[in-house]
């Protein structure tokens, strides 16, 4: 699933440890999220919109798969 | 003092402090919070065997009592082992749940492969032959009065061991 965990991550200019400290997660975690290995939870990726203040799909894109 | 505690308990439980080679990674500490139960039934067990051997005459309730003490222990241990993924992030958690169940899955494969072999007469050839290592090592257990039935349990948990460590390394690499 692609995303824009990345972009937003240094536009806050945080490293991943830091997002992955603010998310309640291993940095492992964001950097296999950010390089689209892994696809997060609903309940982090909600983490994640309120952290952003943006909403799930501004930051996840699954390309319209159903 | 309140923040300091719920931070070290927020603390998200890392595979790697257990399922490393690498030393400095290893946490002791981590291992026995993991692991202790086991560790400790070890001695119980080895106690308890010694204690009956040395006292053959007593009482049943007692050798029960005795006998289910490593099987408490067993269950704590099981517990501990739930806390400790249930206390891993998301992807930590699905690392190690996809490596038990590869663990399962390969040592359920090759038990019913040996029995399968053994079955053909395939292991049978191979342990008559004199030449082969598993032959001589075979021989030597049951001059040693060990039948095939005293290898299954400890051949199981080191089949077990092997693929888990093995999986946690697959399925680790994919997600870095």
């Amino acid at each position: 699933m692609k995303n824009k965990l990345r972009e937003l991550r240094a536009a806050k200019e945080w490293s991943q440890s830091d997002l992955a400290d603010k998310l309640g997660v291993s940095r492992q975690t964001v950097n296999a999220i950010e390089t689209e290995k892994y696809d997060p939870s609903l309940p982090l990726a909600f983490k994640a919109a309120r952290l952003f203040k943006l909403r799930i799909e501004d930051i996840f894109d699954d390309n319209g798969k159903p | 003092m309140l923040y300091t505690i719920f931070v070290m308990n927020n603390k998200l439980n890392d595979p790697e402090e257990l399922i490393t080679l690498n030393p400095k990674k290893y946490s002791f500490w981590a291992d026995m919070k993991v692991n202790g139960w086991i560790f400790a039934s070890w001695p119980t067990i080895f106690g308890g065997d010694l204690w009956l051997y040395n006292h053959e005459d007593c009482p049943f309730m007692l050798r029960v009592i005795i006998a289910l003490i490593p099987l408490a222990m067993w269950l704590l241990w099981m517990r501990s082992v739930a806390r400790w993924i249930r206390g891993m992030d998301e992807l930590h958690r699905r690392i190690t749940l996809d490596a038990c169940l590869f663990a399962i899955t390969w040592t359920f494969f090759v038990i019913t492969a040996w029995q399968h072999l053994k079955h053909e007469g395939i292991l049978e050839a191979i342990f008559r032959s004199s030449h082969s290592f598993l032959g001589n090592l075979v021989l030597g257990f049951n001059l040693a009065g060990l039948t095939e039935y005293d290898f299954y349990y400890p051949l199981a948990v080191t089949l077990l061991c092997f693929f888990f460590f093995l999986g946690h390394i697959i399925f680790n690499r994919r997600y870095k």
